[in-house]
């Protein structure tokens, strides 16, 4: 058997709206080995959280429609799996957590209903063995007087203890793959820490492999193993994430690495990529960052480039990085 | 929770005191007078001042109030001007008629519209979706009175599957199931008309209740667990949706009682409506009186079940 706990093929989500084809995920490839982290990266609307949503298939559809590719989890294809057989891996070999804690759980149910749920479902256990493996988990996720944040709702909560709750919830099960999507962007800075710090330490404890989602590179270079850069739908650059860190070769990620402010140089501004990500309906012909690309070339105008391989492991898509290694 | 309710209550005396001041004023300042629409259209001036000072209608207005207020307090709501008799023994009969009618509907239209609302929902669009949307737009944009009439055009007249109009059939001296049996007969119309009516509102409602939910993040989660459809709209969406229908249900709680005004006269239902707009009609003043300020108390109660039944559904929602 492979290392690989998920392997995504050619992955296509396109959404039909009134206005037209959006092709928010177009053909995107990646592989996570277990108890490893994923980090994917990108500005709002590259298709990251698609991407996210597409492996567990929760798009709504329609207007969403997974077109084509293979999401092989443990070398079963999800995206061909009965309904039923999704459903007994949702929650239980794959998890989920979601940006917004303080909407992602139900107001209307205890904290320990909504953690015991999935446990009752999936692991078989009783009410009283899923509450006390509910309380476990809470103090797992280092909240304290787990006894009766058991019984509390969501609304008695913080954003950070909600969201600690959503890991709880999402490890219950002892996943082998954890989806965060954008884990830490509603949280403060202190408490972003020590959530980050429990999912680091909980995929040491559970060995579950991570796939990350964040548009914060802090994040990456704190949790990540292995980094992918979204653009428009589109895988542009994947690298470990050292060598991503010091030799980024797209254009786009030099460009998100530059805007990032650093307490060693000390920049007077920032900076940042010129224009914005265009409107996904009307993509730009050739390569979709051209228009805001410092580097492009006539060819970048009017082809497409593939991710190519440049150095083992680190792969881009783009003419220019291409040409600069040959 | 009880604490609370006692609360409630005692808050509800000012507002029910205040409300009664204005009913009053109001009925009173309205022109006309009982006098002479119930009697003798040829007696005298004198004869007439006679009943109004019978009536009390000479002292002024403040004095006029606070004897009704002593009656009332001592479960006296006067005499009805015109049924010559105690507002006390006319009011529930036809309260309940009413409400015998409209606890049908009621119940109808919430066991239907809650399911056909959450399905419209879920199928957004779809072909089921439609027709119920076509169905509410014609219920609520149907007159009552015209619809009434058609039914009984067809049902009654011409196929003479049911009763034209009343309660139950004149002269006949049924009794037990048959009684029963013969009093349904007569209901089917008239409850079929208020329950299309209510029914096409309730499933709008629900349905946009239940769209509002099903799109939280939320209910993604419910779905990212593994759980069912089934499980995912029914225990968790739809707890949710649950909570702007709890206001509908505590305003229904005084339509249960009240008459529909025109749809009572329509298939001439002997209900508290009827009697309200005679009461008007006659200026009959101890029956309006009494009529009004029991509707507005069961507002208020109506009111105060939706609270109690959010604090239910909703644990954000502490009453203490």
């Amino acid at each position: 058997m492979s290392d690989k706990v998920l392997e995504v093929k050619n992955l296509k989500t396109y959404f039909y709206t009134d206005k037209g084809v959006v092709k928010a995920v177009d053909g995107v490839d990646f592989s996570i080995e277990y108890g490893k982290t994923l980090g994917i990266v990108g500005e709002s609307g590259c298709g990251k959280s698609i991407t996210s949503m597409s492996v567990l298939r929760l798009i709504p559809t329609p207007p969403g429609k997974i077109e084509d590719g293979e999401v092989l989890f443990e070398g079963r294809d999800l995206l061909k799996v009965s309904d039923k057989e999704i459903r007994s891996i949702r929650g239980n070999d794959i998890s989920m957590i979601f940006q917004e804690p303080m909407t992602s759980l139900n107001p209307v149910f205890t904290i320990g209903d909504q953690i015991m749920e999935a446990l009752m479902l999936h692991q078989k256990l009783t009410d009283e063995e899923a509450r006390k493996k509910a309380i476990e988990m809470i103090k797992l996720v280092n909240i304290p007087r787990a006894e009766k944040i058991v019984d509390e709702y969501p609304h008695q909560l913080s954003g950070g203890m909600r969201q600690r709750v959503m890991i709880a919830m999402s490890l219950a099960c002892m996943p082998k793959l954890l989806i965060a999507d954008e884990p830490t962007t509603a949280l403060d800075v202190t408490i972003q820490a020590q959530v980050l710090e429990i999912m680091n330490d909980l995929k040491e404890k559970l060995n579950t492999a991570i796939m990350l989602i964040t548009h914060d590179l802090g994040v990456i270079a704190e949790m990540a193993d292995h980094v992918i850069v979204m653009y428009c739908g589109k895988v542009v650059e994947e690298a470990p994430v050292q060598e991503l860190f010091d030799n980024p070769k797209h254009p786009y990620t030099m460009g998100l690495l530059n805007s990032k402010p650093s307490i060693i140089e000390n920049k007077e501004r920032l900076e940042s990529i010129e224009g914005s990500v265009p409107n996904p309906k009307f993509l730009p012909k050739g390569c979709y960052f051209n228009p805001r690309c410092k580097f492009a070339i006539e060819k970048c105008r009017q082809e497409q480039p593939t991710l190519e391989e440049i150095t083992p492991g680190h792969k881009v898509s783009c003419f220019v990085a291409c040409k600069e290694v040959e | 929770m009880l604490r609370y309710i006692a609360r409630r209550l005692v808050h509800m005396i000012p507002v029910v005191i205040i409300i009664s001041i204005c009913i009053f004023t109001i009925i009173k300042i309205t022109p006309g007078s009982p006098v002479g629409l119930n009697l003798d259209p040829n007696m005298t001036a004198e004869q007439k001042q006679a009943e109004y000072e019978r009536l009390g209608l000479h002292l002024p207005l403040p004095v006029q109030y606070a004897n009704w207020v002593g009656r009332s307090l001592r479960g006296d709501f006067g005499i009805s001007t015109l049924y010559n008799q105690p507002v006390k023994d006319i009011v529930p009969s036809f309260v309940w008629n009413s409400f015998r009618l409209n606890v049908f509907v009621f119940i109808f239209a919430f066991l239907l519209s809650i399911p056909i609302g959450i399905v419209c929902a879920v199928k957004q669009y779809s072909l089921t979706d439609n027709f119920w949307t076509v169905f509410s737009l014609f219920g609520i944009s149907m007159p009552s009175f015209f619809f009434g009439l058609l039914l009984i055009f067809f049902f009654a007249t011409k196929l003479g599957w049911f009763p034209i109009s009343g309660m139950e059939t004149a002269g006949s001296n049924l009794t037990g199931i048959a009684s029963i049996l013969d009093q349904l007969r007569h209901m089917v119309l008239p409850a079929t008309v208020l329950t299309i009516a209510s029914l096409a509102s309730l499933v709008r409602y629900t349905r946009t209740s239940m769209l509002d939910v099903i799109k939280q993040d939320y209910v993604r989660t419910a779905r990212s667990k593994g759980l069912t459809e089934k499980v995912v709209i029914y225990r968790h969406a739809f707890r949710n949706a649950l909570l702007p229908i709890v206001t509908l249900l505590g305003f229904w709680v005084p339509l249960l009682f009240s008459g529909a005004v025109i749809l009572e006269t329509v298939f001439r239902w002997p209900g508290i409506g009827q009697i309200m707009l005679n009461a008007i009609n006659w200026r009959d003043y101890n029956l309006m009186m009494a009529t009004l300020l029991f509707f507005a108390v069961l507002t208020l109660i109506g009111n105060l079940l939706a609270d109690i039944g959010y604090a239910i559904v909703d644990p954000r929602i502490k009453v203490e």
